[in-house]
């Protein structure tokens, strides 16, 4: 069964630079949160808590 | 008449029900709720009569056709009493015959799935009153209250090997259960993995450094290798 996966994901790694930034973050347990920059320019906050998304 | 034709007969009476309760629950040919075999049939047999009294009530009088309860029961009970009208009566009107069972194959399936989208709709969440029983499901697609934005998973997982335990990290992008509802295998992309023992070794060695990626798309843990699932739920924000 397909996991979870929203739109804002799918874009990040559909981005070949997306994917990487992501990966990096994941791997680094000690962050939570993560600026990934698409090779569109387009910037994503990745973070591991929800109330990021009220803060910004 | 042959004895089999009842039992026959009562079956594709009954396959309905069947049909509505597979397609009420299965989701990606995956049954999400688990019931003993003796409840499953009787509730089959409850939606297959609710199914049929739709039919006959509703659909039936607006195509102009009615039920011969008659001949039906004669049927049912392998009567051997059955005329000559009785079957020239079938036998005319045989295409009406198969388009009531088809059409009532056909709600079934059409009615399940319909039934289980108002389901998830109104009950969206692992949490709410009439949510389907099986945790996994709810957990990995996100659907629980508090993680109603998140937009992906990342996965931890402990495997124990022989000689060490190692850690593997990665984005969840699909998993299996089993005919119990339970997890069977996960699937990960962009995976690492290092062992247990590094996290004591240099802690100030930077994260990145003491995993190593694994080389392949996608990797694939059984269920019961793994030790313990850490699941952490992420949230994306576009930046202006």
């Amino acid at each position: 069964m397909k996991a979870l996966l929203g739109s804002l994901a799918k874009k990040i790694k559909g981005d070949p630079s997306g994917n990487e930034q992501l990966k990096a973050f994941i791997s680094n347990g000690s962050k939570d949160s993560e600026v990934i920059i698409l090779s569109n320019g387009k910037k994503y906050r990745v973070s591991t808590s929800p109330t990021e998304k009220a803060v910004a | 008449m042959n004895i089999a034709f009842p039992a026959f007969f009562i079956l594709v009476l009954i396959i309905p029900g069947f049909i509505f309760q597979n397609a009420y629950e299965k989701v990606e040919n995956t049954s999400i709720e688990k019931k003993p075999f003796d409840v499953s049939s009787s509730l089959a047999f409850f939606y297959a009569l609710i199914l049929h009294i739709l039919l006959i009530t509703v659909v039936l009088p607006i195509f102009g056709n009615e039920i011969n309860y008659e001949i039906c029961i004669k049927l049912l009970i392998g009567s051997k009493s059955i005329s000559a009208d009785d079957l020239a009566a079938i036998s005319n009107n045989i295409p009406q015959v198969i388009l009531y069972f088809a059409s009532s194959f056909l709600l079934a399936y059409v009615l399940g799935r319909l039934f289980q989208k108002l389901i998830f709709y109104f009950n969206p969440y692992k949490s709410s009153k009439y949510a389907f029983d099986t945790p996994w499901y709810y957990e990995l697609t996100g659907k629980l209250s508090e993680t109603q934005n998140a937009e992906l998973i990342k996965l931890s997982c402990l495997v124990e090997s022989k000689n060490s335990s190692f850690l593997y990290y990665g984005v969840l992008e699909d998993f299996y259960l089993d005919s119990e509802g339970e997890l069977n295998r996960v699937v990960l992309s962009g995976a690492m993995r290092r062992p247990i023992e590094s996290d004591d070794s240099n802690p100030l060695e930077p994260a990145a450094e003491r995993f190593y990626e694994i080389k392949g798309d996608r990797l694939i843990l059984k269920y019961e290798d793994i030790k313990n699932i850490n699941i952490e739920y992420l949230y994306i924000i576009e930046e202006q």
